[in-house]
């Protein structure tokens, strides 16, 4: 297992990391700069093709790639000499690395606080729910690549869709409202009170559960008895001690 | 000796098909052609049977071991193939064989070496940059490099040109030489099938219609061209028959029996032509009575 993970970071981490915090050091520029403070029209459009369009566009392109990517990665691997949990835990572990690497900067642009501080929110936002997203989609790659073929077309689809459409309606709608702008503001402010860590957890909490529900209920009605990977088999993965039930 | 591959009561449904149930043991040291229409289920037969598809009933065994999630140990002795190669794009072809070796201890670096090298194909390019034959020679070598004792082919020459077709058979025909090897093969390819298999599997509409050597097959099998008058009953082992006028035409599974009942009935003298493999699949395949008969 961890010859793949090996495998995996050379292969793909650093080039996330790279896009995750040039995107950050885009989030620091635009919540540092005078253009930000004071923008004139010109400024003021660039900074709308920037973080309204281009930036969602990147994020959206780069999470369908994942999609992709994962279930060609899982098939792979499960034609190696590796268990589904062990693929599924690589695959996991990933993106944990990833995330933490980044966390530091999420936690410096939230601290920043300022006009932008809705955007890292925003961002921060996006990235639990891709992370989500990704999560759910290798447990159920992982799981069940016997999808059939429409089905996998079908959610491969929804993913990325419904992923993209949560990455990129956040944003217009800070972008347009101010009314929502502020709403992020005040909660972006809440960050940085002790509810800030408490308020993260619900998020992850709020989002990485229901994922993976919609996702394992899809999956127990495609293959109309229980799925190998629970909720709670899936949680039991960080401590390494997953035990697999056989297939009823 | 373990058998090679054993299929007991396999099931896999979907929504309108149900694969199975398929009963089936391969010995080693044979090639066995799957055989069977688009939609007949052959690849969900292949990928169940690999532990890529989570089955509803019946297990496999390779070489004695349980093909199970849990599990690992049968997957050193399992070559998988199908027509959709998968790589880490950005990596050279080389480097992906690097990656692999690491899981498998049988594996050869020179024997990848001397694969790619009779498949002329170019290690040092990004998967990225292969063409879709060359990444389906990049795929061959990354399982015939670890010489799997049981091999699972499914549509393995698709995309690929008549010369390397050619060369992976040959190589095929030199991993079974040594008699440890086995290997079910699908194919809609029924000349490569007819290079290597020792025996056939026919599949149609998800169970198993015929299973024989290939050699009985083509003993067997008979087209027999005869003038009648009147109709005649249905004889032995008939598959087919067209009628033209007087003019006669059975395709029989059983060409000794057929013609002994037709001296019987005072039809002398049939025009006897044998059968190629692709006319007998045919025959199989399109009629779907032998599946009654059989």
């Amino acid at each position: 297992m961890w010859n793949v993970l090996k495998a995996e970071v050379s292969y793909v981490f650093w080039r996330n990391l790279a896009a995750i915090l040039i995107f950050s050091l885009m989030g620091i520029y635009f919540t540092e700069s005078e253009m930000t403070k004071n923008p004139k029209p010109i400024e003021q459009l660039i900074k709308f093709a920037m973080m309204g369009l281009i930036v969602p566009a990147y994020l959206v392109k780069v999470h369908m790639q994942k999609v992709e990517y994962e279930e060609n990665r899982i098939r792979q691997l499960m034609q190696l000499p590796l268990t589904v949990t062990q693929v599924a835990k690589t695959r996991i572990w990933q993106y944990v690395l990833v995330f933490l690497s980044v966390a530091p900067i999420w936690y410096y642009l939230i601290g920043r606080m300022g006009v932008a501080s809705s955007w890292a929110l925003t961002w921060l936002i996006i990235t639990l729910i891709t992370l989500a997203l990704t999560f759910a989609n290798i447990i159920g790659l992982a799981n069940e690549l016997q999808y059939q073929e429409k089905k996998r077309k079908v959610l491969t689809l929804t993913l990325f869709w419904g992923s993209g459409l949560l990455l990129v309606v956040p944003i217009f709608i800070g972008l347009f409202y101010e009314g929502v702008r502020n709403v992020y503001e005040s909660i972006a402010k809440l960050a940085l009170t002790p509810f800030g860590p408490i308020i993260g957890i619900s998020l992850l909490i709020g989002i990485l559960i229901p994922n993976l529900r919609v996702f394992l209920k899809r999956e127990s009605y495609v293959q109309s008895h229980k799925p190998e990977i629970s909720v709670s088999d899936f949680f039991r993965t960080f401590r390494g001690d997953i035990e697999y039930r056989e297939s009823k | 000796m373990n058998t090679a591959i054993s299929v007991k009561g396999l099931i896999k449904k979907y929504k309108g098909f149900t694969l199975g149930p398929l009963n089936l043991d391969i010995e080693p040291g044979i090639v066995v052609g799957l055989i069977g229409p688009n939609g007949a289920g052959k690849s969900t037969a292949i990928n169940s049977m690999a532990g890529l598809l989570r089955t509803d009933g019946g297990e496999t065994h390779i070489n004695g071991g349980l093909v199970s999630q849990r599990e690992i140990g049968w997957k050193f002795d399992l070559g998988y193939v199908s027509d959709d190669p998968v790589f880490y794009e950005r990596w050279t072809g080389a480097r992906n064989l690097q990656f692999l070796a690491q899981f498998f201890p049988d594996w050869s670096n020179d024997r990848a070496k001397e694969l790619a090298r009779r498949f002329d194909l170019d290690l040092d390019k990004k998967a990225s940059q292969l063409s879709k034959g060359n990444r389906m020679k990049l795929y061959l070598v990354s399982v015939l490099a670890r010489s799997p004792r049981v091999m699972l082919f499914d549509e393995p020459t698709a995309g690929l040109d008549p010369v390397v077709r050619s060369e992976l058979l040959d190589v095929l025909w030199e991993i079974m030489e040594t008699g440890k090897h086995s290997v079910l093969y699908s194919t809609h390819i029924l000349s490569d099938i007819n290079k290597i298999a020792d025996e056939l599997i026919f599949l149609i509409d998800g169970k198993i219609a015929l299973r024989c050597t290939k050699d009985e097959l083509l003993d067997k099998w008979r087209k027999l061209s005869f003038v009648a008058g009147r109709e005649i009953e249905n004889l032995p082992g008939e598959i087919s028959r067209k009628r033209d006028g007087n003019q006669v035409m059975v395709i029989s599974a059983d060409s000794n029996a057929t013609v002994q009942k037709m001296s019987a009935l005072g039809v002398v003298n049939p025009e006897v032509t044998p059968m190629t493999i692709d006319e007998i699949a045919v025959a199989i395949m399109k009629g779907g009575n032998y599946v009654e008969r059989a």
